[in-house]
């Protein structure tokens, strides 16, 4: 008895054990969270022959938001036009665009790499080209002037040692957003006026002295003042020249002249309660609230100015691109950053069918519903936005997303975001300085000196 | 006969060993494994450069990661400094107030029922929420301890967590005094004391506060060492607050070592898990020394009693 005992349990602790030992995903297999296949998968067993197949891991898998299902609709009617020719599989993995970069680490760690993937931004390409794990673009980008074409920025941005090994098909493209009534309120030239960044600086004078305006602007600790600061880099040749050259010091005038800049006339002009910590979305509240007058961000903010909550009248905010050093003369920042990367592992097919995708998802009509659908500027820069402007008709977000897409678009210096351009280890540390910078505690030599310290 | 028993004896070996053998499983797979991992890897160049194939630096070179540590990386020298006060913290403030609620709960007055569940509701609760709650607690515009802060202080900057001075404290503030889990601790362990010794006590005349004095306290201490290694441990484990509140922010003053070694191995783009792996090792010998001290200390005071 006792023996049959004993057996039992053993027999239950092994069960148990293997229990334990999650069997794959659902989407992984091909299964939808229902248990039914997609119809790629159908076509596969239906037709009975060996098809390649490729799986694509993206970012895009909340049910609710408007870029995701847009998205997703595109990936599914890629693989529904494709069927016979190749199985693609697009996985949702749920998480922000971290999550999809981790899956990829560890690939990688195991010496291998996802078929193909989208990472949002996250920069996957050192890890995996030093891994030998990642395709190079360039030869297709090269071969096909329509592929060349839809790309855009990326061509240079993401070049690296004469190779492109990602491609991203919507740009992170920053101006800034204003709010002209109290601007007007204000007495003060509405951006559009500005000709230098002194004109900046006596908008921000006057704003700041207006009893109608809380804050001339809201900032924190990382991206809204990154883009002000890249901004002003970019407004100088000389800044031009620092952002150009390969990052080994920060000891540079022109670095240093942003910083005393951005630190004299931003960051310590405005109070602490809209000098927020490094992930705070206060900044945006502030100016949909109406308190700031000036919000730095992103075009996709166009979507921000519609809905019933909204404090502001949506008619009075406006885009506009930052001042340079140079009369007239404007710049933005448009950043291709890191997006689709391919295995290097895959068959000819499969290489082939991964590339198409990335074509696809970069042709001029997959760019239109990017535009008008995902609500972001596109990287194929083909696109005519005059016609949605002029289009009394069309969706006011939609006209205030071209409005502000054309005006980054024809700036006369563009650059990519810092993250993209030093990585977000130094946009961390850059940022880690400006609680200084706000409230005086160092001077420009002693953030140079500390951000040098860093790089080594 | 001898024979038979020898059986029942490798027999019964056997049984037990079925029994340990999945937990000795787990065990070498989860902890001893990474453990041995984790330190070999940290003698090694091991980056984005090299995932696949971490190199040992040589032994000319074979303490390079921590002398690196130790010597240029100011995050990791904060990260170290702040770890080791947030034990020292948790040590003195953290323990002393279970204490304290353990004993004025134990008395069972009225509502001591509620008051204990109260207290134990935020150790109940995933850290992340807790950071989310405090992160909305010191927002600037709305935040209910900002506003408080600034009642009593108005020089203070309005956003806790935007200032290297507070927020530290901030940070502190949103863990240290969510004792429930050691209070809870402390009066099973109270209640464990024979009543016999309270009512002599009290036949001779003496207080509440005498009879925790001279009663309570000296048979909590061997629970009060246990308590300690887990509160001491949090604080040198301290993360998921840091992710959520500041993520190791303003110019890297709320660093702890859980924070850098996740930075440096997984947040940052040169993926450097040997430097990460190294400072996992200061960490786990801290972890040690302490456990080890205090248990050191607990022995001497159980042979005291």
């Amino acid at each position: 008895m006792k023996r049959m005992l004993a057996c039992i349990l053993s027999l239950m602790l092994a069960c148990g054990l293997l229990a334990g030992c999650q069997s794959k995903p659902a989407e992984e297999s091909g299964e939808s969270k229902d248990g039914t296949k997609p119809a790629a998968a159908a076509a596969e067993e239906k037709d009975g022959e060996e098809l390649p197949t490729i799986t694509f891991y993206h970012h895009y898998y909340q049910d609710d938001a408007v870029d995701a299902k847009a998205m997703r609709a595109l990936f599914d009617e890629f693989a529904e036009m494709h069927k016979d020719e190749f199985i693609f599989k697009p996985v949702p993995v749920e998480g922000d665009p971290e999550a999809v970069y981790n899956k990829c680490i560890q690939e990688i760690a195991s010496g291998s790499f996802p078929d193909i993937v989208e990472t949002g931004g996250w920069n996957v390409v050192p890890a995996a080209s030093e891994a030998g794990l990642i395709m190079d673009l360039k030869p297709y980008i090269d071969a096909d002037p329509d592929f060349k074409a839809g790309v855009g920025v990326n061509y240079d941005q993401n070049l690296v040692d004469g190779k492109i090994y990602t491609v991203r098909e919507q740009l992170e493209t920053m101006g800034f957003w204003y709010n002209e009534d109290l601007f007007n309120k204000a007495g003060a030239d509405t951006p559009d006026k500005w000709q230098t960044w002194d004109d900046f600086v006596a908008a921000f004078d006057k704003l700041k002295a207006s009893p109608d305006v809380k804050t001339p602007v809201s900032l924190n600790q990382g991206w809204p003042t990154n883009i002000m600061f890249m901004a002003h880099l970019l407004g100088t040749q000389e800044g031009r020249d620092f952002i150009d050259t390969p990052l080994t010091t920060f000891d540079n005038d022109a670095f240093k002249g942003t910083v005393d800049f951005v630190a004299e006339h931003a960051l310590s002009q405005i109070d602490t309660a809209y000098f927020g910590a490094a992930d705070s979305e206060s900044y945006r509240d502030d100016f949909l609230n109406g308190d700031a007058a000036m919000l730095f961000n992103g075009v996709w903010e166009a979507s921000s100015f519609v809905g019933d909550g909204l404090k502001i009248d949506p008619a009075v905010v406006k885009p506009a691109v930052f001042p340079t050093n140079e009369n007239g003369k404007h710049a933005a920042i448009m950043s291709a950053s890191c997006g689709y990367v391919i295995s290097d592992k895959l068959s000819d097919a499969q290489k082939e069918a991964a590339v198409a995708f990335v074509k696809y998802m970069c042709s001029p009509e997959v760019s239109e519903r990017i535009f008008t659908e995902v609500l972001a500027m596109p990287a194929y820069l083909g696109l005519d936005y005059d016609q949605y402007i002029n289009d009394e008709s069309a969706d006011p977000v939609v006209r205030k997303l071209a409005e502000a897409c054309k005006q980054c678009a024809q700036a006369d210096y563009q650059t990519c975001a810092m993250s993209s351009l030093w990585g977000s280890d130094v946009e961390m540390e850059i940022g880690g300085k400006y609680a200084a910078m706000h409230d005086g505690s160092k001077t420009a030599d002693q953030i140079v000196a500390e951000l040098d310290e860093t790089l080594n | 006969m001898l024979k038979t028993g020898k059986k029942k004896n490798w027999r019964r070996s056997l049984f037990i060993l079925a029994f340990l053998l999945p937990g000795m499983f787990l065990f070498f797979a989860i902890y001893a494994y990474p453990l041995v991992n984790i330190f070999g890897s940290s003698f090694c160049e091991w980056n984005y450069k090299n995932l696949l194939h971490p190199e040992f630096l040589g032994w000319n070179h074979i303490f390079d990661n921590f002398i690196r540590l130790f010597t240029k990386d100011t995050h990791f020298k904060t990260a170290l400094i702040n770890s080791l006060k947030w034990i020292g913290l948790t040590a003195v403030i953290q323990v002393p107030f279970s204490i304290l609620v353990a004993l004025v709960l134990s008395k069972k007055r009225k509502g001591w029922a509620l008051t204990r569940n109260v207290f134990l509701i935020p150790n109940i609760i995933s850290t992340a929420a807790i950071g989310l709650i405090f992160l909305n607690l010191y927002d600037p515009a709305n935040g209910l301890i900002t506003d408080l802060v600034h009642l009593v202080n108005p020089d203070l900057p309005l956003n806790i967590l935007a200032k290297p001075g507070t927020a530290f404290w901030g940070v502190t503030f949103s863990y240290i005094l969510f004792g429930g889990t050691n209070c809870l601790l402390l009066m099973s362990q109270i209640s464990a004391i024979p009543q016999e010794l309270y009512e002599a006590a009290r036949i001779d005349g003496a207080s509440d506060f005498q009879a925790d004095r001279r009663i309570t306290l000296p048979l909590l201490r061997p629970m009060i060492g246990t308590v300690l290694v887990l509160a001491c441990n949090y604080g040198l484990l301290l993360y998921n607050e840091l992710f959520l509140l500041t993520k190791g922010g303003p110019d890297g003053a709320t660093y702890s070592l859980s924070l850098y070694v996740y930075q440096t191995s997984m947040g940052s783009t040169k993926l450097n898990f040997a430097l990460g792996n190294a400072a996992g090792v200061i960490q786990v010998i801290i972890g040690l020394v302490l456990v080890i001290s205090i248990n050191k200390l607990l022995r001497t005071n159980e042979s005291d009693l």
